[in-house]
C-alpha cells in the first residue's frame, strides 16, 4: 500500500546488512519508498522518534502454517498477519496442509486474496506436490504455478513412495520452483513422540530416531542429484541430517536447507516436564545435535532459519503429552528468543541473523523483498528496541499460545514493522483498521 | 525426617532418605494387617478417589483396600465409565475433581506424564499408579519393601530384570528406587526390549539369560506382553522362553538363595515356570500383602502423617 505521507524514524541505528556497519541516522519514508536516510529536517512529515532503537530488514518465514482454509480455530490468515509483523516478519509463506489443501489454482487464489485482505505482512503460498497431499498422484502443478506459489510441497507427509518423488522433481524442473520436503520416514518415527535418546530412556515414551530424518534425507538428496532437481530440506533437526546434507552440497546437489528457532535453542531435556509446548516434528533433540546446528547456521551449511508456526486451540495442547497435536508458534518469538540466546550471547552477529532469516530467505525462494535499509528501496523493514521483558500470553496477536518460549526472559523486542512504508505495526500496535 | 511432596509421581525424583521414610512407615501397617480387626483412623473423613484409565485389577484393589483400613472414603472411577468416554479432557477431569474437593487422587493412565499433569493442576494429592512406560512408583516400593524382609541390606545387593525393559514402568521404578539404596542393577532380554539409549540408565545390561543369573540375589521377571511379539520384538513366545523362561532349570544355574520376584500377573510358562512361581524362591504372594502396607503408608505420608506418631 503506497502512501503519500511523508515519516522520519529519528535517531535511529540502521543496521546495514551489504556493508556490515551499524550507523545513527534518520529515515525518511514516502511514497512506499525509503526517500532519504542521513539527518533529516523535513517539517511536513510524521516525526517517530527512535533514539537508542535499530532498524534491520524485515524478516521473512519460508515455513508458517497459516490454518486457513479449514482450521481456522487455530488461526486464520489475518491473525497469522497479526502474528507475524508483530514479531518483525514482513512476508511469510504458508504450508499447503490446510483443509482442502492447497492443491488448485481455486486455494492458492484464496489464500494469496485473504494475505491482501489482512493488508499486513505479505502472504505467499506453497502449493502441494500431491492431491489432498496423499503422495498418490501429482496436483496439477502448472494451475499452482501460474498463480504463484513458491514453491511445492507436502509438508508434515513425507513422500514416502521414492519414484513418485522422482517423478516430482523431474516434472517440476520446467516450473523452476524448488519442492520443500519434510524428511521423516514414518516405517522409523511410527508412533514416537519425541527424540529416541537419553530422555526418553528415562520418560520410556515412544521414540522418534535421528535415523528417521537422516536415512531418507539422504534417500532424497540422491533423487534430487539424479534427476539434477531442486530440493529444500525443511526443519533439519539432527547432526546426522546435516552430515548428510554437507555430503550432497559438496557433490553440486542443488539443496538448500533451513532449521527453526526451536531447535536452535531447546533440546530434548525439556521433555521431562511433559509441557507439549515442547512437543513438535521433527521433536527437540539431543544436546550435541543442537550445537550441530548452531555450528551449521554459524559456517553456512545451514541457508535459513524458519519458523514452522504451527498453531493449535489451547484445547487440544493443553492434553496428555502422548495426545496433543505436534508444532509450535514461532513467528512472535522467532526474533527475540535468537537475538537474545544468539546475537547478545556472541554466538553469531546481527548480520549472520539477519541473512539467516531475510537475505537467504529472498534469494533462494525468488521473493521481492528489501534486503537492506537504503535510499531508494521499498521501505519495507523493522525497528527494534533494546529491552528486558518476559514472553507472556499477552504479547501474542496469534490466536493460538502454544509456543515454547512462553516465560523465557528476552532482551529485545520489536516495535514498528513496515510494508512498502506503510506501518503494519506501529509503536508495538498492529496498524489500525487491518 | 518429615515428609514433604503433595504428590508421589516417580521413584526417579526421591532422595534415598524419602525412599526410607516410606519403607519405616510401612512397617506399623504390616503389623495392623495381621490384626482381626484392621482398621485405623488417620484417613477419617478424607476421600480418595482411584482414577484409572487403563484396566487394573490388583492395583485399583490393593489401593482401596489400603484407603479404607485407614478409614478413608474411597472411591473407583474408570475409564469404561468416566467421562473420558464422553470425550471429556483430563484437564475438564481435574477441575471437577477439585470442585468435588476430594483429598487424593490415585491415578493410572497410559500416558507417561499424565499424573504429574494431574499433579500441577489440582491441590489434591496424586499418587502415581503407573504412567505408562515410565513409571510405578508404588510398585518399586512394595518390592523395596518386600525386599527389606529378606536381605540384610541393599548395599551390594544384586538384582536381575528381565523382560521387556523398554515398555515396563515397573522397571524403570526399580532401576531408580535399587540403585538409589545401593544395589546393583542388571537387566536381561533381548536387544529389541530394550530401549536404544539403555546405557543411559544405571544397569548392566545382558542377553544371555545363563550368563545373566548366575551370581544375582535377586532375579525379577517382568511380564511379557504378547503384543509385543505382534509388533515383531521376538518371533515367537517358544522363541522368548527358550532364551529367557525362568524354569526348574534355569533355576539350578542361580545361587542357592536366589530369591524370585513378579509384578505380576503371572503368564505361567512364559516368562515365569508355575513351579518357580510357587516354590520356596518365591516371594510374589508377599509382594502382594505389601503393596496394601505400603500404599497404606504412602497416603498416610501424602495426609501429613508422621512416621513416629501412635496409629493405634
Amino acid at each position: 500500500m503506497k502512501k503519500s505521507s511523508k515519516t522520519v524514524f529519528k535517531n535511529l541505528n540502521i543496521i546495514d546488512t551489504k556493508n556490515k556497519t551499524i550507523e545513527k541516522n534518520d529515515i525518511l519514508v514516502d511514497g512506499g519508498k525509503i526517500i532519504e536516510i542521513g539527518k533529516i529536517n523535513a517539517k511536513d512529515a510524521e516525526i517517530k522518534d527512535c533514539t537508542g532503537m535499530f532498524a534491520a530488514p524485515g524478516l521473512v518465514d519460508i515455513h508458517t502454517h497459516l490454518r486457513e482454509p479449514g482450521y481456522e480455530y487455530k488461526e486464520t490468515i489475518d491473525t497469522a498477519s497479526r502474528a507475524a509483523v508483530n514479531g518483525g516478519f514482513v512476508a511469510v509463506a504458508g504450508m499447503a496442509n490446510t483443509k482442502p489443501a492447497v492443491d488448485t489454482a481455486g486455494t492458492v487464489r484464496y489464500v494469496l486474496e485473504r494475505g491482501k485482505d489482512a493488508n499486513l505482512a505479505k502472504i505467499y503460498t506453497y502449493g502441494a506436490v500431491t492431491k489432498n497431499l496423499e503422495g498418490k498422484e501429482l496436483a496439477e502443478i502448472n494451475d499452482l504455478a501460474k498463480e504463484g506459489v513458491i514453491g511445492l510441497s507436502d509438508d508434515g507427509n513425507t513422500i514416502m513412495d521414492p519414484s513418485l518423488l522422482l517423478r516430482a522433481l523431474k516434472y517440476v524442473k520446467m516450473f523452476d520452483l524448488p519442492i520443500v520436503l519434510h524428511e521423516e520416514d514414518i516405517n522409523i518415527s511410527e508412533e514416537g513422540v519425541m527424540h529416541e535418546g537419553k530422555v526418553q530412556a528415562k520418560l520410556g515414551m515412544a521414540g522418534i530416531p535421528d535415523l528417521a530424518e537422516d536415512t531418507i534425507t539422504y534417500r532424497d538428496l540422491r533423487i534430487a542429484e539424479y534427476v539434477d532437481g531442486r530440493v529444500h530440506i525443511t526443519h533439519v533437526s539432527a547432526k546426522n541430517t546435516l552430515d548428510v546434507i554437507e555430503y550432497a552440497k559438496d557433490r553440486g546437489v542443488k539443496v538448500t536447507c533451513d532449521v527453526t528457532p526451536h531447535h536452535l535453542l531447546l533440546n530434548d531435556t525439556y521433555i521431562e516436564s511433559f509441557n507439549t509446548n515442547y512437543k513438535m516434528k521433527p521433536p527437540l533433540r539431543s544436546e550435541d545435535d543442537r550445537l550441530a546446528l548452531v555450528d551449521g547456521i554459524k559456517t553456512g551449511l545451514i541457508d535459513i532459519i524458519a519458523t514452522d508456526h504451527a498453531p493449535h486451540a489451547v484445547y487440544e495442547k493443553e492434553v496428555e503429552f502422548n495426545y496433543a497435536p505436534f508444532g509450535v508458534t514461532g513467528l512472535e518469538t522467532a526474533f527475540p528468543a535468537l537475538y537474545t540466546k544468539l546475537v547478545e550471547t556472541g554466538i553469531i552477529d546481527i548480520f549472520k541473523l539477519l541473512e539467516l532469516m531475510n537475505k537467504n530467505p529472498v534469494e533462494r525462494f525468488k521473493l521481492d523483498i528489501a534486503t537492506n535499509i537504503e535510499k531508494g528501496a521499498d521501505a519495507t523493514f523493522m525497528i527494534f528496541k533494546k529491552e528486558d521483558w518476559i514472553i507472556n500470553e499477552g504479547y501474542f496477536k496469534s490466536k493460538s499460545r502454544n509456543n515454547a518460549f512462553l516465560g523465557e526472559k528476552v532482551d529485545v523486542r520489536v516495535l514498528y514493522t513496515l510494508v512498502d512504508g506503510d506501518l503494519k505495526l506501529n509503536n508495538g500496535e498492529i496498524k489500525k483498521g487491518a | 525426617m518429615e515428609w514433604k511432596r503433595k504428590d508421589l509421581i516417580t521413584i526417579e525424583e526421591l532422595a534415598p532418605e524419602e525412599i526410607n521414610l516410606i519403607l519405616d512407615t510401612a512397617e506399623p501397617f504390616k503389623e495392623i494387617l495381621r490384626r482381626n480387626i484392621k482398621k485405623v483412623p488417620p484417613l477419617r473423613g478424607r476421600t480418595v478417589l482411584n482414577l484409572f484409565f487403563e484396566p487394573s485389577t490388583r492395583t485399583s484393589a490393593s489401593f482401596s483396600i489400603a484407603a479404607k483400613r485407614l478409614s478413608a472414603e474411597t472411591m473407583s472411577i474408570s475409564a469404561s465409565t468416566s467421562s473420558v468416554k464422553k470425550g471429556e479432557t483430563l484437564l475438564d477431569t481435574a477441575r471437577n475433581l477439585e470442585a468435588m474437593r476430594v483429598d487424593m487422587v490415585v491415578m493410572r493412565h497410559s500416558c507417561e506424564g499424565a499424573p504429574k499433569f494431574l499433579a500441577e493442576r489440582i491441590e489434591a494429592s496424586v499418587i502415581n499408579a503407573g504412567d505408562g512406560n515410565h513409571e510405578h512408583p508404588t510398585q518399586c516400593l512394595l518390592d523395596l519393601s518386600t525386599l527389606r524382609e529378606n536381605v540384610k541390606s541393599f548395599k551390594g545387593l544384586k538384582v536381575l530384570i528381565v523382560g521387556d525393559i523398554s515398555h515396563s514402568r515397573v522397571a524403570r521404578s526399580n532401576i531408580w528406587g535399587l540403585t538409589k539404596l545401593g544395589a546393583e542393577v542388571s537387566v536381561c532380554a533381548p536387544p529389541t526390549l530394550f530401549p536404544q539409549n539403555i546405557d543411559q540408565l544405571p544397569v548392566n545390561v545382558y542377553y544371555d539369560m545363563d550368563r545373566a543369573i548366575a551370581d544375582q540375589d535377586v532375579i525379577y521377571l517382568l511380564r511379557i506382553q504378547r503384543e509385543r511379539q505382534k509388533a515383531g520384538s521376538f518371533p515367537s513366545t517358544r522363541e522368548y522362553m527358550n532364551l529367557f523362561s525362568m524354569d526348574r532349570d534355569r533355576l539350578k544355574k542361580a545361587k542357592d538363595k536366589v530369591i524370585i520376584m513378579h509384578p505380576g500377573p503371572i503368564n505361567r510358562g512364559v516368562e515365569l515356570d508355575g513351579d518357580v512361581a510357587d516354590g520356596k524362591h518365591s516371594v510374589i504372594l508377599n509382594q502382594v500383602t505389601n503393596g496394601v502396607a505400603v500404599r497404606m503408608a504412602v497416603l498416610y505420608l501424602l495426609n501429613g502423617g508422621n512416621k513416629d506418631e501412635k496409629i493405634i
